[in-house]
């Protein structure tokens, strides 16, 4: 196995793996702002 | 980014969660958009016939004893008998018996049929034409072909303790599932089958591979064997690849795991 120390990124991404979040936890995810910058640049 | 992103996107909150449906595809509009409404309607479908937060579901409705399995369609026993191969598979460490569930049962399949069903979902827009896009249900993903002509989409897996930042970033490009199962949103909900306790060895899981049907349920699974899991991996799938996070900082993950 390869091991690491965990970082934080704040690298360019396209969508995000993660726990199953509520309704409200979408609400403050970085996902839900991927959503919203996606639909703003929708042709 | 002021750059006109071409295809479709679309989010739609169902089975209790935000389905975020990407596609980049450029000359397919309106095949897209059927694509999207079928796919739309096949997630309610999903969670009106397999919630277990709806009594009146059929899969509630086993559970709770009033239906029996010869009430059910192909549709559910396909399901059920999916369970019971990653059951086995997992050796028993993904137990849809050993869950308790919203309706008050201990039979919930739902950590099945997400997985299975947003992988249907992208046999949908497939099947419509779609060749490069990502359907991210609840933070588990199936993606095809890539985000833009050479580029891999890029998967951020989040960091446990800060939503706002990604502790990996994955390149994901063709037919790629990832999944990740860990307790920083909804709490120690990750039921361990051997002693019907919740676990939380580890902080964080992620698996990649070819079927989100099994790689979230290998998320889970991994997640309940807690670190060992990852060598239970490579020994059994060696064509998935895993990244486990620890509670003291560290990352864990197979060789053939894509971060960057």
């Amino acid at each position: 196995l390869v091991e690491a120390t965990l970082s934080a990124q704040s690298a360019q991404i396209d969508t995000v793996s993660g726990a199953t979040y509520t309704s409200e936890g979408y609400r403050q995810s970085l996902q839900s702002a991927l959503d919203d910058a996606r639909a703003a640049t929708s042709a | 980014m002021s750059s006109i992103v071409i295809g479709r996107h679309h989010v739609e909150h169902v089975m209790g969660m935000a389905v975020s449906i990407d596609v980049r595809d450029g000359s397919l509009d309106a095949a897209l958009d059927a694509a999207l409404r079928e796919v739309v309607a096949w997630l309610h479908h999903v969670d009106h016939t397999f919630s277990t937060h709806r009594v009146d579901s059929p899969i509630s409705r086993l559970g709770l004893g009033e239906l029996d399995l010869d009430d059910m369609d192909d549709e559910v026993l396909g399901v059920l008998a999916l369970c019971e191969e990653l059951y086995d598979d997992t050796d028993g460490a993904f137990d849809v018996l050993s869950v308790p569930a919203p309706n008050g049962s201990r039979f919930d399949p739902s950590g099945l049929v997400k997985g299975w069903s947003l992988e249907r979902a992208a046999g949908i827009l497939e099947r419509h034409g779609a060749r490069n896009f990502c359907v991210n249900g609840g933070g588990d993903l199936a993606i095809r072909g890539e985000a833009a002509p050479g580029l891999p989409w890029r998967v951020g897996i989040r960091h446990p303790a800060d939503p706002t930042a990604v502790a990996a970033v994955v390149p994901a490009s063709g037919r790629c599932a990832v999944a990740t199962s860990a307790t920083y949103e909804r709490g120690a909900h990750i039921i361990d089958p051997s002693t019907g306790a919740p676990t939380a060895d580890v902080a964080s899981v992620t698996i990649t591979g070819p079927d989100l049907t099994f790689v979230d349920a290998y998320a889970t699974a991994v997640f309940v064997m807690g670190a060992e899991g990852l060598a239970w991996l490579l020994d059994r799938h060696p064509d998935h690849a895993g990244f486990v996070i620890t509670h003291d900082g560290r990352t864990l993950a197979t060789p053939n795991f894509p971060a960057v």
